[in-house]
């Protein structure tokens, strides 16, 4: 969820602009765009808001709620938002704001409304059509999480998190030509393991799996955080024995398999390996393990106890 | 109105470990084995029934799960269906997509395909004469392009329930429309479809969710999309809402022993959209979207799971992937 993270940097820097000499809320805009949130709320006490009116109470109370919000009080936060919609219902930066930290609670169902709303102020709202490809990603609808993305890709497309997210969704609908674009955008704008990891993807969908396992390997290469390379030797090791290429799937996992030796999707795809090498009982063992594991990986161990029971019915 | 600072600028995001693919292992193994198994050709791979259940309004629910299947390039090689279930299959069975069937659902009008105006249902009541569902029939001849069983792309069944001697009547050959017409015709105010000496109802009646038509047309592996009632909530207030929810009690239990033949179940919560509900009916699809692709990787899981012998020959040494 990339929605709320952009929402709150986005606000930074902007406090100052609306702020001028007279302006009432200038010292509480000062300290939001100075990062000292815990300031913002001491300066726009209960008290403070009393006495503030018309554009300053607005921007008082979006202040207030981002603050809080930065803060981790998103209950709080929530409470502002409400009320400052309440008395400004068409203020885009209130709902937008109130929308994001809902979506950012997993709120669906109350934050969707609300993005709604802003898009039926102003269609082309990058944030609101962001939350709602989001939510319509997580809930299922991908062909309108599709068309949100693009709609905030026609407004800002600056951004490389918002074009992996679009790529994923295209991903996801097996348009794997247009997911590659997009995750290609990404790297352009900025490289990272997951825009690597969506191209590498992108790439096997599209039926070029040897392009895929590359961009794979690179990745390996590149990616300094351990787990992720763990998890990335399994997956290498997978699409290398799509590829029947046993040799190269084996050596990709062994490092895995001496660090974590019980690995049961490690032991699996060496299994795989020892079967078509017609090492039976090497295959047996190492299914053995896998098929314990399934406290922590319960798939894998029913895939390897049903491979146990026709081997074993086989032999 | 001051326009939102849009997403404004160089903004350093702490991005995500990995992009949306399911990295855990299971995960992985699953894609892998998913991929695998959907590079067969039919025929070396086991065969993917879809049985759509009765349940009126709320079977609507199935376009959004045929929706969730259809973009996840989910095998689907026959379908069957009851009453609504019957609609529904017989259009996607006919060729229409998962988007064209989401949006009939989007401009649905009931009165399209049965006659339920005021002046039918006093005629009902005043006269005592049963309802023609004549209409059903020309809207899903229409929809079908006129086409029979055995011209469809994908094999497709519907079942009705014969009032002269109680037992549900699978549909697998001769005129479509006329068996899904059958298949929804529901007792008490529409007149039975006489047709080859049967004396036809809906199928609601006597098979809510038919899984043993799916086995006829070769079923293998059968996913079952259940639109049940929760009548437990429901108050009848009319003739038709009273009928079909002895229809849906009934169904409910016939369904305990329906359910246990399955594959993989898909249940969207739609339990209390009730018959007249026709404002619910996105509601309805929406919920179908929700929980099919909630339960996408269980049922990629169950198949892959169940294919475990296709897949195991490819294993084996001098065997091609």
């Amino acid at each position: 969820m990339i929605l709320p993270a952009l929402v709150l940097a986005s606000a930074l820097g902007h406090a100052a602009f609306w702020a001028s000499a007279a302006d009432p809320v200038a010292e509480p805009s000062r300290l939001f765009d100075a990062g000292q949130f815990a300031g913002v709320v001491s300066s726009l006490s209960p008290e403070a808001l009393q006495r503030l009116r018309g554009d300053g109470l607005r921007r008082a109370y979006f202040l207030l709620a981002s603050s809080l919000q930065r803060l981790g009080r998103a209950d709080q936060a929530i409470g502002v938002y409400q009320l400052g919609v309440k008395l400004y219902p068409a203020d885009l930066n209130l709902l937008t704001g109130l929308a994001g930290v809902l979506h950012g609670a997993g709120l669906e169902d109350r934050a969707r409304p609300l993005f709604e709303k802003v898009i039926s102020i102003h269609p082309n709202n990058a944030v609101a059509n962001l939350g709602l490809a989001e939510i319509d990603y997580s809930l299922g609808f991908l062909d309108r999480s599709a068309r949100h993305y693009e709609k905030a890709l026609e407004t800002d497309d600056s951004k490389p998190e918002m074009w992996i997210a679009y790529g994923d969704v295209l991903h996801e609908l097996r348009d794997d030509k247009t997911a590659e674009l997009a995750y290609r955008r990404s790297l352009q704008l900025r490289p990272s393991p997951a825009a690597t990891l969506g191209l590498a993807f992108a790439l096997r969908g599209d039926g070029r799996a040897a392009d895929g396992i590359a961009a794979l390997r690179a990745l390996l290469e590149s990616d300094p955080d351990l787990e992720r390379r763990a998890q990335g030797r399994s997956l290498l090791g997978l699409w290398l024995l799509e590829e029947r290429r046993e040799d190269e799937a084996l050596a990709a996992v062994e490092p895995l398999l001496s660090e974590a030796p019980d690995d049961p999707l490690g032991r699996y795809i060496r299994a795989r390996v020892r079967l078509r090498q017609d090492r039976y009982r090497d295959a047996v063992a190492d299914l053995k393990v896998a098929a314990q594991g399934g406290r922590y990986a319960p798939f894998v161990a029913q895939v390897a106890q049903a491979m146990l029971e026709r081997l074993k019915g086989g032999r | 109105m001051k326009r939102l600072p849009l997403i404004a600028l160089a903004l350093l995001l702490p991005l995500r470990a990995f992009a949306a693919a399911d990295m855990s292992e299971d995960g992985m193994l699953r894609d892998h084995l998913w991929r695998q198994l959907m590079g067969k050709p039919k025929g070396k791979r086991p065969t993917v029934g879809l049985v759509l259940s009765a349940g009126s309004l709320r079977a609507t629910t199935h376009v959004g799960v045929i929706s969730v299947l259809e973009n996840a390039g989910f095998p689907i090689d026959v379908v069957a269906g009851t009453s609504m279930g019957a609609i529904i299959g017989s259009l996607y069975a006919s060729g229409k997509s998962g988007k064209e069937l989401m949006e009939l659902a989007r401009t649905f009008q009931p009165s399209a395909g049965i006659n339920l105006s005021a002046f039918s249902l006093a005629r009902l009541i005043l006269a005592d004469k049963l309802l023609s569902s004549e209409r059903t029939q020309k809207y899903i001849d229409k929809a079908v392009g006129g086409r029979r069983f055995e011209e469809l792309p994908k094999p497709f069944a519907c079942v009705a329930m014969d009032l002269y001697s109680g037992e549900s009547i699978i549909f697998r050959e001769g005129p479509l429309a006329l068996a899904v017409r059958a298949s929804m015709n529901l007792p008490g105010i529409f007149e039975p479809v006489e047709y080859r000496h049967r004396y036809l109802v809906d199928g609601g009646v006597a098979d809510y969710i038919p899984i043993d038509a799916a086995r006829l047309l070769g079923a293998d592996w059968v996913m079952a999309s259940i639109a049940e009632t929760d009548y437990t909530h429901s108050k009848p207030t009319n003739v038709l809402e009273s009928l079909e929810q002895v229809i849906d009690i009934r169904g409910s239990l016939l369904s305990r022993e329906q359910r246990a033949q399955a594959n993989f179940l898909i249940e969207p919560p739609v339990g209390d959209i009730g018959l007249a509900e026709t404002d619910r009916l996105q509601e309805a699809v929406s919920k179908g979207v929700v929980t099919a692709h909630d339960r996408l990787p269980q049922a990629m899981q169950s198949l892959v799971l169940f294919s475990m012998g296709a897949l195991m020959g490819d294993y084996l040494p001098g065997k091609a992937p």
